[in-house]
């Protein structure tokens, strides 16, 4: 059946009138709004097409009803009965389906309904400014859900008017709808929403990390939860149901850092006390009040702070340390009582209610601490199910995405990490850098999608009243090597990232010279040893020349941006270069995330900038900015885009075609690079004609990686598997480990060989096999997931399979790729069986380094296979010259000074043509 | 003799509006100064300067910065209408320097500027979030620090009005002159005062007054079966909040909510005590004047009535929001005659030692006066910062004013207050300082 006609309702300040087609493209507008989608479970943008899709579906359903929320003014309106007068009632029989027919018009009295058509019409025309829905109505049963509530026109926000809608609302569903039941679900952090509902009648029947659910019943309005009495008298607070239950729950100890520039974090600060005010009515929490110098002691606002909270729950302290957050959360962390903290600061408006879920989690889940992170363009790859600690640690290194207000820290594990570090170069960025020490110290750590908090500032844009303006690639350089020293060199190497602080040129930034006392004992040694300008590698053989003997004034500071999976092409690209490196003060660098990069604040400083398979359009901002500031700019790319869209077009065709926006800005930054690198002599060919200068360099390998412990539970069970079947039963390992291959021969002679029994052989799948070449298999392969690089290498370290191999199609694409797989199973003890086409045609030598096969067919891979399998001594012979050729030309050692030659030569080059350009004009 | 014209920023005779009558009067009395006391519209105030048979003019109301202007148009053309009337004013008046009163509006300051008339600004208290809580501080900041940088000499109360004048807005500078009260050599306490069971409060009706306590200590004092009355005077925005606080602690035959009053020399006779239990207090005058009465005081320790009343002495000094303290010191004074005329007489002795007309007088006319001779005019980067703010004022372009230029507007007069202004003064700060 169709739906039924309901004629609008009228409260004193609302009207509610059934969406019609005309509106919707007024309520796609709202709902897109960035601060109101994120309130919905769905919370993606809509596109016109879809809203116009889901109205043709909702238009015929009788048991969804979504009304538009009109804003009424004058005096007329004021007049209008709000309760339901049903005279009509005879006339609306319930419908076989159970439920009633039309809704019955407007009655003689001109009461609630049809307000707009009779003698009390309002004096101006209602304004629309929001929808509220009930739907999924069940007749029968006489329930039905409410929600997609919203107040999408800004100025009508805040006004009461949702509440008084949903008031309205809920008096036409037990009133003319006849139900008995209404309830909602909405996010735990929507704290206003809950607050509407709660007044609505509404109560919370359930509530998890993800939702709150909330229902009302018939006649159930008057079930509120009385407060408990305040400051000992008998006065009822407006505490909700909600606020009862949660006050169960452990509160954490609230730490305010009261600082900032006066004039504009005044206002802000009354703002979080008043929020702190409530919540300290609606829980037994703790206040630590640091003011960072004297001067706030004069503010009446800090002078009252004992009238507003409970004496024995309130701590003020002076700590005598402006500009300094980082050290006044400390001091007040070390006064606090209480197992949680939860640090904010002017402008932070906490959420009790996933505050005390989070203090609740940490506890159970034994952790150290648990931040959110608001799902937002950019970072929604953080919550992928395969995304591991080590993105984690990418993006907390790069993005810095998790603030400290979106955070409860465990104040034992806090103190026990020394508290945030104080030096005035981790400024704005402690919190930043005390989630990384923490994550490299081995801390139990959960990061989870959500907000504990609104904040009117980060740390990063916070009114410091003195800013020390410190560039982020220093701050970045002084975390990553402190936090090497601090014991990250017992995790995983991965983000043991490379770096070195030095000091700026005093022209940028010269006030920092005074913190130079700051930096720990090997930073200061290694300024000393710059000063003497020595340099411990040779290049005599390289076929580029060396950059001048550095500084500390003239280590370049490079800018690594990227997109949020580039960490393993950053890491063998340029990381290991820098780890290599360290010490000869060559480089400094501050990894970046594309998308959520601001040049100006970002880049502030920095002397080339290296673009890493970048195609997002932030880098046309990137770019602007470094033709402004005279930034060398290097573009990075080791798959050939040129080409994959043609070779692929299945899978590739949508992005990197001619037209399209991301290839086109692939080509717009090759071109307005100062110079392309790339790892392949073909890639380098396709890519001359658009680039400025193409520098081929070879890839690298690290050969500790391979003798790093596997840290992967599951993975080291299945490893140390293999292994005691290997040792007991003398056989082999042989098998893939990589990522997509597109031919198949190769995985087919493999299957085949499975089937042996002298010597039994175990096949190895390790990555990512398609689902056609797992068949080939039947049940047969041992399959190991694809993972972070630093866990397949250190588990092709452990495993040393006895042989693998490598197909690769002739494609433009495949042929323009690095020879990685040749370094990895050199490296992991293997002989390797590869295609006969570049680059393995290039790197191997057939017969010494590794057997090469021609085509794809399945009978020459099992012809090259079986001779591996049945003749060990060349097995062994490969495997050791494979291994010794990897370490004389593919070790980081043996590259990086390469690296250091070409990317120090375009600095300097860059250099000094500017040096010369400045000088022509000022002769000129 | 020196003319001086007191701006004063309301019309009406509060706190601050009174203080200015008494200078006027003091300075009228002085015979070094000659006081012309420009009220802004026909009030209370300039009732009562006519009365005191001052010679006041009126002006044209100046539009506060303690809010964010609902219209940026409006508070522009306010303005600059107020500047240039008592541009005007000034000198038809023949005035040789310019007493700006509270911290709440700029355009008398912009006249002195223009005018290179030195200028006085007299600092009564400081207002934040706490005290106005609609109040923006990015939008009043600014302008706080325009006047106090502005200004050729800033006299402020002492306790943290001065502090805050000194840390906050960084004004090192500083005249320290505290209230006053006159003091009758001739009184003599009514008959039975002591043994009087009234308790009188003054506070206005606001939320930070400390009604609230008050009513506390009042319910436990009827808890304890004292025998008092608790009289109310003023009004205000929780006066409402205040009556039904006190129906629902049952206090109804005890507190009389009597509105405002011009007598409070009867109310502060009639009363035993006075009681003053606000959170935050500069140097009230509900204090100063009923101890110059002997009339003793309870008050809170929040600053002004911490450096007026010698705790023990000179009357009570209990912690903010203590109601049991204040309960036990007000019992103490309801049960013991002897201890409230003890008190009383300490406070009377204290007016006498500090606050008296005369002390007030020797301090502030050498200000005045040397404000007038050593003045040089302004320096060229204070005059920089009027010119600077008149521009920051101007309108955002041609056509009827809507919200959403007013929206942008705000937004760039907030951006500018960062940017541009407050650069300026910091520079002029530093200039003073170094």
């Amino acid at each position: 059946m169709g739906k039924r006609h309901v004629p609008p309702l009228q409260t004193k300040r609302v009207r509610l009138r059934l969406l019609e087609e005309s509106d919707l493209p007024r309520t796609l507008a709202w709902r897109n709004q960035d601060h109101i989608r994120r309130w919905f479970f769905h919370s993606d943008p809509l596109t016109p097409q879809q809203h116009a899709e889901w109205f043709e579906r909702y238009r015929q359903r009788d048991d969804d009803f979504v009304f538009i929320i009109e804003e009424v003014s004058g005096e007329g309106s004021a007049s209008v009965n709000k309760h339901p007068v049903d005279e009509t009632s005879s006339e609306s029989p319930r419908t076989a389906s159970g439920g009633p027919s039309d809704i019955p018009p407007r009655t003689q009295s001109g009461g609630f309904f049809g307000a707009d058509q009779g003698e009390q019409r309002p004096a101006e025309k209602p304004r629309p400014v929001g929808q509220v829905a009930l739907y999924d109505i069940d007749w029968n049963a006489g329930s039905a859900e409410f929600g997609r509530l919203m107040i999408g026109e800004a100025d009508a926000a805040g006004r009461g008017l949702a509440r008084e809608a949903t008031a309205a609302l809920l008096d036409l569903a037990f009133g003319p709808f006849a139900l008995r039941k209404v309830h909602l679900e909405v996010v735990p952090a929507n704290v206003k929403a809950i607050h509407i509902y709660e007044a609505c009648g509404f109560t919370v029947t359930a509530s998890t990390e993800e939702v709150v659910r909330m229902t009302r019943e018939a006649g159930s309005r008057e079930l509120r939860v009385e407060s408990r009495a305040r400051q000992g008298l008998a006065l009822n607070s407006p505490l909700s149901a909600l606020s009862s239950q949660l006050s169960t729950l452990p509160a954490p100890t609230f730490i305010l850092a009261v600082m900032g520039d006066y004039g504009r974090v005044e206002t802000a600060l009354a703002q979080s006390l008043r929020r702190l005010e409530k919540i300290a009515r609606d829980s037994d929490c703790r206040i630590v009040a640091a003011l960072e110098d004297c001067r706030w002691e004069t503010a009446p606002l800090v002078q009252t702070l004992c009238t507003r909270f409970p004496a024995d729950r309130l701590t003020v302290f002076c700590g005598d340390c402006p500009d300094r957050p980082a050290k006044l959360f400390t001091v007040a962390a070390e006064r606090a009582e209480g197992e949680v903290l939860y640090f904010l600061w002017p402008g932070c408006l906490p959420h009790f209610a996933p505050i005390a879920a989070a203090c609740r989690d940490l506890q159970n889940g034994d952790l150290d601490w648990l931040g959110f992170i608001r799902p937002k363009a950019g970072l929604d790859e953080l919550f992928l199910p395969d995304a591991e600690e080590l993105y984690y640690r990418h993006y907390l290194s790069c993005a810095r995405p998790l603030a400290l207000c979106q955070a409860v820290v465990r104040r034992t594990s806090f103190l026990a990490m020394g508290g945030f570090r104080e030096t005035p170069l981790l400024q704005r960025e402690f919190g930043d850098d005390y989630w990384l020490r923490s994550l490299c110290a081995g801390q139990r750590v959960s990061l989870r999608a959500g907000a504990l908090a609104d904040a009117r500032w980060s740390w990063g844009d916070f009114p410091l009243d003195h800013d020390f303006r410190v560039p982020r690639y220093l701050s970045h350089s002084y975390r990553v090597r402190t936090a090497e020293e601090q014991g990250a060199g017992s995790r995983e190497p991965g983000v043991r990232l490379a770096g070195r602080c030095s000091l700026p040129p005093a022209p940028r930034a010269p006030r920092l010279a005074a913190f130079a006392a700051d930096l720990p004992p090997t930073l200061q040694r290694t300024v000393a040893r710059l000063d003497a300008g020595s340099t411990e590698h040779g290049a005599g053989s390289m076929q580029f020349s060396l950059p001048a003997p550095c500084s500390p004034l003239s280590a370049s500071r490079i800018a690594v941006i990227g997109g949020p999976w580039e960490y393993v092409h950053n890491r063998l690209c340029f990381y290991n270069h820098f780890a290599q490196l360290e010490g000869q003060g060559l480089f400094s660098y501050v990894p970046l995330l594309d998308r959520l990069l601001t040049p100006e604040r970002d880049l502030l400083g920095v002397d080339a900038v290296v673009i890493s398979r970048g195609r997002h359009p932030n880098l046309r901002n990137v770019l602007n900015y470094c033709r402004r500031q005279s930034i060398v700019t290097i573009y990075m790319l080791d798959d050939n885009w040129l080409w994959v869209g043609k070779d692929w077009p299945d899978l590739y065709a949508s992005i990197f075609s001619p037209g399209l926006p991301e290839y086109e800005m692939f080509l717009e930054c090759v071109r307005a690079c100062d110079a392309v690198m790339v790892y392949n002599q073909l890639l380098a060919e396709d890519l001359r004609p658009y680039a400025r200068q193409v520098i081929c360099l070879p890839i690298n390998v690290r050969p500790a990686d391979f003798q790093a412990s596997l840290r992967n539970p599951v993975l080291a069970e299945q490893v140390a598997a293999l292994r005691a079947w290997r040792q007991q039963s003398g056989g082999l390992v042989a098998g893939y480990a990589g990522s997509w291959r597109y031919s198949d021969g190769a995985f087919q002679a493999l299957a085949a060989v499975s089937r042996r029994t002298a010597p039994p052989i175990k096949t190895l799948l390790f990555g990512r096999v398609s689902p056609r070449q797992l068949k080939f298999f039947a049940d047969r392969a041992v399959v190991l997931p694809f993972v972070g690089h630093e866990t397949y290498t250190a588990a092709l370290g452990t495993l040393r399979p006895d042989l693998l191999i490598a197909p690769l199609d002739r494609s433009r694409t495949s042929m323009s790729k690095c020879p990685a797989r040749y370094l990895d199973y050199s490296l992991a003890g293997a002989a390797g069986v590869y295609s006969d086409v570049p680059p393995y045609s290039q790197a191997v030598v057939d017969g010494k380094t590794g057997l090469l096969v021609q085509g794809d067919d399945a009978a020459s891979w099992s012809a090259a296979i079986e001779r591996l399998i049945e003749d060990a001594d060349l097995r062994h012979s490969l495997a050791r010259a494979a291994r010794s050729d990897v370490l004389q030309k593919y070790d980081t050692a043996v590259v990086a000074p390469l690296f250091a030659a070409a990317l120090g030569g375009l600095i300097d080059g860059y250099r000094r043509a500017r040096s010369a350009l400045v000088e022509e004009s000022a002769t000129c | 003799m020196l003319t001086l014209a007191l701006c004063s920023h309301s019309s009406g005779l509060a706190g601050a509006e009174r203080m200015l009558l008494n200078l006027a009067l003091l300075l009228e009395r002085s015979g070094a100064v000659h006081p012309v006391l420009l009220a802004p519209g026909e009030g209370a105030l300039a009732q009562a300067a006519r009365r005191q048979g001052l010679h006041s003019e009126i002006y044209p109301a100046p539009p506060w910065y303690l809010l964010l202007p609902r219209s940026m148009d409006d508070y522009r053309r306010g303005v600059e209408e107020c500047c240039r009337t008592l541009q005007q004013m000034l000198v038809d008046l023949n005035s040789d320097a310019v007493l700006i009163n509270t911290l709440t509006s700029v355009p008398a300051m912009l006249a002195a500027v223009e005018l290179e008339l030195p200028s006085l600004l007299w600092v009564h208290g400081v207002i934040d979030s706490m005290l106005l809580p609609e109040r923006s501080s990015e939008f009043a900041v600014p302008h706080d620090e325009l006047l106090l940088h502005a200004a050729t000499r800033v006299i402020a109360l002492p306790n943290y009005t001065g502090d805050f004048c000194a840390r906050v807005m960084r004004r090192t500078n500083l005249d320290i002159i505290p209230n006053w009260t006159p003091v009758d050599p001739h009184f003599t306490v009514p008959a039975e005062k002591y043994r009087s069971r009234r308790i009188a409060c003054l506070n206005t009706f606001d939320p930070h007054k400390g009604h609230a306590t008050l009513l506390r200590a009042a319910a436990l004092l009827k808890a304890g079966n004292v025998p008092f009355e608790l009289h109310l005077y003023g009004d205000g925005a929780i006066l409402d909040e205040t009556r039904r606080r006190a129906e629902a602690l049952g206090l109804q035959d005890h507190v009389r909510f009597q509105g405002r009053t011009n007598h409070v020399n009867e109310v502060y006779d009639q009363a035993l005590c006075v009681v003053n239990p606000a959170d935050a207090e500069p140097f009230p005058m509900t204090l100063l004047e009923p101890m110059a009465r002997k009339t003793p005081v309870v008050a809170t320790r929040c600053g002004g009535p911490s450096e007026i009343v010698v705790d023990g002495q000179s009357g009570y000094l209990v912690d903010r929001g203590d109601a049991a303290a204040l309960a036990d010191r007000l019992r103490a004074l309801l049960e013991s005659p002897e201890l409230a005329q003890r008190l009383g007489e300490g406070g009377h002795a204290r007016i006498c030692e500090r606050y008296r007309e005369a002390a007030a007088r020797a301090a502030f006319v050498p200000v005045i006066e040397q404000a007038a001779a050593d003045f040089r005019g302004y320096e060229p980067a204070v005059k920089t910062l009027a010119k600077f703010y008149r521009l920051w004022l101007a309108p955002p372009g041609s056509g009827p004013v809507t919200r959403e230029t007013d929206t942008a507007w705000t937004a760039r007069v907030t951006r500018m207050a960062k940017r541009g202004l407050r650069r300026l003064l910091h520079f002029r700060a530093g200039r003073v300082e170094g």
